[in-house]
Parts: C-alpha cells; sequence; structure tokens
C-alpha cells in the first residue's frame, strides 16, 4: 500500500515538474532574462559574455549608490587584460603639453589633493530594448546606469602639472583594452579641452570608497558628470592633449545624435541629416518600484518610488499621473546628493479599485526641460520618454 | 519487513529528490547563486542552423560572442544589410562582399523580419 502511495506520488511529482517547465518555456519566449555571477560580481543580467556586458537588476536602484558589486558593465572591445598589476600600470599624458607624465597609482593618491564627487553614470544605450520600433545594440532595460561617489584627481591638476601648451583645443582619453583585430579601431574618446579642465572631469581611482572592480575600470575611470558613460574611459592608460579635432571613429562614427534636435529625437521614415557626438544627459525619471505587473493592494497606500536625473541643472520637479497624462500629482524628492547625482522620489498611490492600473511619472529640472511622450532615434541612444509603469490592483 | 521499510526508504528519497529538482525548475526564472555562471568565458550560445552560418561563425565570433546577435529583436533585411556593412567598413572586419551577403542571409534568416 505504502509503495503504492509512493508511486503515485512520484507520477504526479514528474507529470506537475513536465507541466510547469513546458509552461515557463512559452513564458520564457517572450522575454528571457539571464543571470550570471562572475568573478567579483553579484549576479547580474547577462547581455552579452564577450565583451562582457552586465545589467544592474532594478531593485538596487533603491538605494541611494549602487554597489561596486553590481554596478553595470559595458565594454566594446573583447581585449581584456584578466589581471592588471597595480605595482607597474601607468598613465601616461602626452601630446602638446611642456612636460610628457608617466604616473603611477601611488603619484595619483599621492601627489594631487583628492577630490571626490557623486554622479550618475549611464550608458548612452541605457533602455533600448524599450525603443519602438525596436533598434539594434545593447539590448539593455533600465540597469544601464549607476550613482556612485567617486574619488581620485582632477583631471585639470593634471594637466596643469604637465603644463599644457597654447593652442590646445580637445583631449583624447584611452584604455587598456584593445580590439581582437588590428583592423577595428581602438576605444578612444575626445573631450573638448576647456570642457577637460573644467575642474569636474575628473579620473578616479575608487568608487563608493573602495578600488574599482576590473569589470568596471580598475584601475583608473575617467569620470565626465552629466555625460553619458561613452566619455567615462575605463583602465584609463594614455591622454593626449591635441591641437586639432580628433577624429576617431568613436567619435566621427560611433555614438552619434540627430544635431540640435530636443531628445535626440528623429523618425524612422525621416532620418535626421545632420549628426554630432552624443554629450550631455538629458532629463528623465524612472520607476523602481513596484516593477511593471506587480500587484499592489486595493485601498492600501503603496510607496511608489523612482529615480530622476539630468545633467547636473538640477531636477526641481517629479509628477506622477494615474490618467494617462490629464493631471500630475507631485511626487516627494529625496534628499539632493549632488547635481550630477539621481535624485530618489516617493509617491503614495492608493488605487481604489481591483483593476489594472497605469502610472506615468515626468521630471522637471532648473531649466524647465523635462520629458518627451515620445523619443526615437536610430541608434538607440538617450531613451528618456514619459515612462508608463502597468500595475495590477487586487 | 525490514526490507520493505528499505526499499520505501529509497523511493521516498527519491520522491523528495524529484520534488526539489521540479522545485529548481520552476524557479529557474529567478536568480539562484548556484544555477548562474561564475565564468563569463564558460557561456555557450548556440544558434540555430541555417543557410550562412559557417560564413557567419567564420566571420563574426573572432570578435564578439553569438550572444550579440541571440539578444537582438527581428530585424528587416535592410536593417541587418546595414549593420553587417557597419562591421565591415567601419569595424574593420576583413571579410569579403560575399561573406557578406551570406551573413546577412543567415541573420534575416534567424533573427529577420518583414
Amino acid at each position: 500500500m505504502k509503495k503504492i502511495g509512493c508511486l503515485i506520488l512520484f507520477s504526479v511529482t514528474t507529470f506537475s515538474c513536465a507541466t510547469k517547465t513546458s509552461s515557463n518555456k512559452s513564458e520564457s519566449e517572450i522575454v528571457k532574462d539571464e543571470w550570471v555571477k562572475p568573478e567579483g560580481k553579484d549576479t547580474m543580467l547577462l547581455l552579452t559574455d564577450r565583451p562582457p556586458n552586465l545589467e544592474t537588476p532594478l531593485k538596487y536602484f533603491l538605494q541611494d549608490y549602487t554597489p561596486n558589486k553590481v554596478f553595470f558593465v559595458r565594454w566594446h572591445l573583447a581585449g581584456l587584460p584578466a589581471t592588471i598589476n597595480v605595482d607597474t600600470f601607468r598613465l601616461r599624458i602626452g601630446g602638446n603639453v611642456a612636460h610628457e607624465l608617466v604616473l603611477s597609482i601611488a603619484d595619483l593618491t599621492t601627489k594631487f589633493t583628492p577630490y571626490t564627487i557623486t554622479a550618475l553614470c549611464q550608458c548612452a544605450g541605457n533602455s533600448r530594448s524599450f525603443f519602438d520600433p525596436r533598434v539594434a545594440g545593447g539590448q539593455w532595460k533600465n540597469g544601464a546606469m549607476g550613482n556612485a561617489k567617486w574619488t581620485g584627481v582632477k583631471l585639470k591638476d593634471i594637466l596643469l602639472m604637465a603644463g599644457v601648451k597654447t593652442g590646445s583645443k580637445e583631449v583624447t582619453f584611452n584604455g587598456l583594452d584593445v580590439p581582437p583585430m588590428a583592423t577595428t579601431p581602438d576605444f578612444v574618446k575626445s573631450l573638448s579641452y576647456d570642457h577637460a579642465d573644467d575642474g569636474e572631469v575628473m579620473i578616479a581611482y575608487e568608487m563608493n570608497g573602495a578600488a574599482l572592480p576590473i569589470m568596471n575600470g580598475y584601475p583608473l575611470k575617467l569620470i565626465v558628470p552629466g555625460w553619458y558613460a561613452t566619455y567615462w574611459v575605463g583602465m584609463l592608460n594614455e591622454i593626449q592633449v591635441l591641437k586639432d579635432t580628433f577624429n576617431g571613429f568613436w567619435m566621427k562614427k560611433a555614438y552619434l545624435i540627430p544635431k540640435d534636435i530636443p531628445n535626440g529625437n528623429e523618425r524612422a521614415d525621416s532620418l535626421a541629416t545632420k549628426m554630432e557626438p552624443i554629450n550631455k544627459m538629458d532629463v528623465r525619471s524612472i520607476f523602481v518600484f513596484p516593477e511593471p505587473q506587480q500587484v499592489i493592494g486595493v485601498g492600501k497606500s503603496t510607496d511608489i518610488q523612482g529615480l530622476a536625473f539630468d545633467a547636473g541643472d538640477g531636477i526641481t520637479k517629479v509628477e506622477l499621473s494615474a490618467d494617462s497624462g490629464k493631471t500630475w500629482m507631485p511626487a516627494k524628492l529625496d534628499a539632493d546628493l549632488g547635481k550630477y547625482s539621481w535624485r530618489r522620489w516617493h509617491y503614495n498611490f492608493t488605487p481604489m479599485e481591483k483593476r489594472a492600473y497605469s502610472l506615468q511619472v515626468k521630471a522637471t529640472n532648473a531649466k524647465g526641460q523635462t520629458q518627451p511622450v515620445h523619443q526615437w532615434n536610430r541608434s538607440g541612444y538617450m531613451r528618456n520618454e514619459i515612462e508608463t509603469l502597468p500595475l495590477k490592483v487586487h | 519487513m525490514k526490507y520493505t521499510t528499505l526499499i520505501m526508504t529509497v523511493i521516498f528519497s527519491f520522491c523528495i529528490v524529484l520534488i526539489n529538482s521540479c522545485k529548481e525548475a520552476n524557479d529557474r526564472n529567478v536568480p539562484i547563486a548556484a544555477a548562474v555562471p561564475v565564468n563569463l568565458n564558460a557561456i555557450e550560445t548556440t544558434l540555430p542552423d541555417a543557410p550562412g552560418y559557417t560564413s557567419f561563425k567564420m566571420n563574426c565570433l573572432s570578435c564578439h560572442s553569438a550572444r550579440y546577435i541571440k539578444m537582438q529583436p527581428h530585424l528587416p533585411e535592410k536593417t541587418w544589410t546595414a549593420i553587417v556593412t557597419k562591421m565591415q567598413k567601419g569595424f574593420g572586419a576583413p571579410f569579403s562582399d560575399s561573406s557578406a551577403r551570406e551573413i546577412v542571409r543567415y541573420l534575416v534568416a534567424i533573427k529577420g523580419k518583414k
């Protein structure tokens, strides 16, 4: 009798397992998150393995600062050193300077005044997977960004030590990453000389009080507050001061947006004809909690939470709408952590009916700039259209 | 009797193992530390076979893994052609125009959109 009982349990178990697995499979064909926990990191969303591109799970955005262990990872070229010897690593500064510099990490930490800034690092292609129509490229959700306290040296101080000569126009930045093929252009970015020397652009040797993880650009990363992360060159080891315009592939062919058009907007059926390098971050806000399609309680207050940010003018207002944008209610802003930080916000929402709800969020900055209802461009950059959060109320 | 008890125990344990393995299968959409790869080099991405697959493997995977394709949405042939041309002319991938056409054929076969 017991034997029969066990056999029945056995059959039921096998059957239920098979059923659930097959239903999972059909769901997973629609949206399938894959996870990875590489050495030195906690579990993250896997976009690609070679070169590595990893996304921060949304839940970590409920914190002011994004932990180093889940900070998003973005590399263009698969030729990455497996290890870096901090004792032999050198940062070289050359070009239109009176004294070429070769600096060790010890030089940077002892010969310059340390400088710390809180700044949001957001990938140009953050949220690309939400573009409609869809576009090719890294299919990020909202997790290709992170907020951190960066500590290091002002680039201005390094340029001063090098004795920049007159007529300097641009500064280029190169890291240790190399293309697997010699025919592929190395990843080099440039800033105007005035921007590089503005006292805010810096070279970080720490993020959130610890050395950078190797996947986030150890041992040095360029920090360009308010600008998209494509300029935040990791494993930075070479700086060149130029008297001319830099014409490298990664400035002239890649990371281009429609020129002088708000929010980098264009239409798939009439693409912009004039393009320019991507630059400052646009005003944006996102939902963090609840996550899409999450169930919340009827007649109960739910603490809706999210983030808002811009390029440094400062977020002055975040508003939510539960009626497709007809009326807007103000959210409560958390403490200001610095003009280049993101700003967290809260909104108490009490739905009175059991049905599907849609919330929208919109931020405005000190310049009065806000978010568009729709935004699209061919490369999937600078996503900042007003975000809609579908919720179920039971 | 003892023999029966032993058999029962073995069958019961087997059932428990099965239940647990089912639970794991059902929970696999959430991150489980033990179930996710710890070494990016160990990740293997399998793409479907289709005409042009050999050209794709020979010419594309030396610089980036197949996950670059797996994550893409379905795109029109015109878009895939522009991407392959960008790889060839912009990123300096050293493949011929005829290989480029085969690669486009493959990408349209597995990730095409009318």
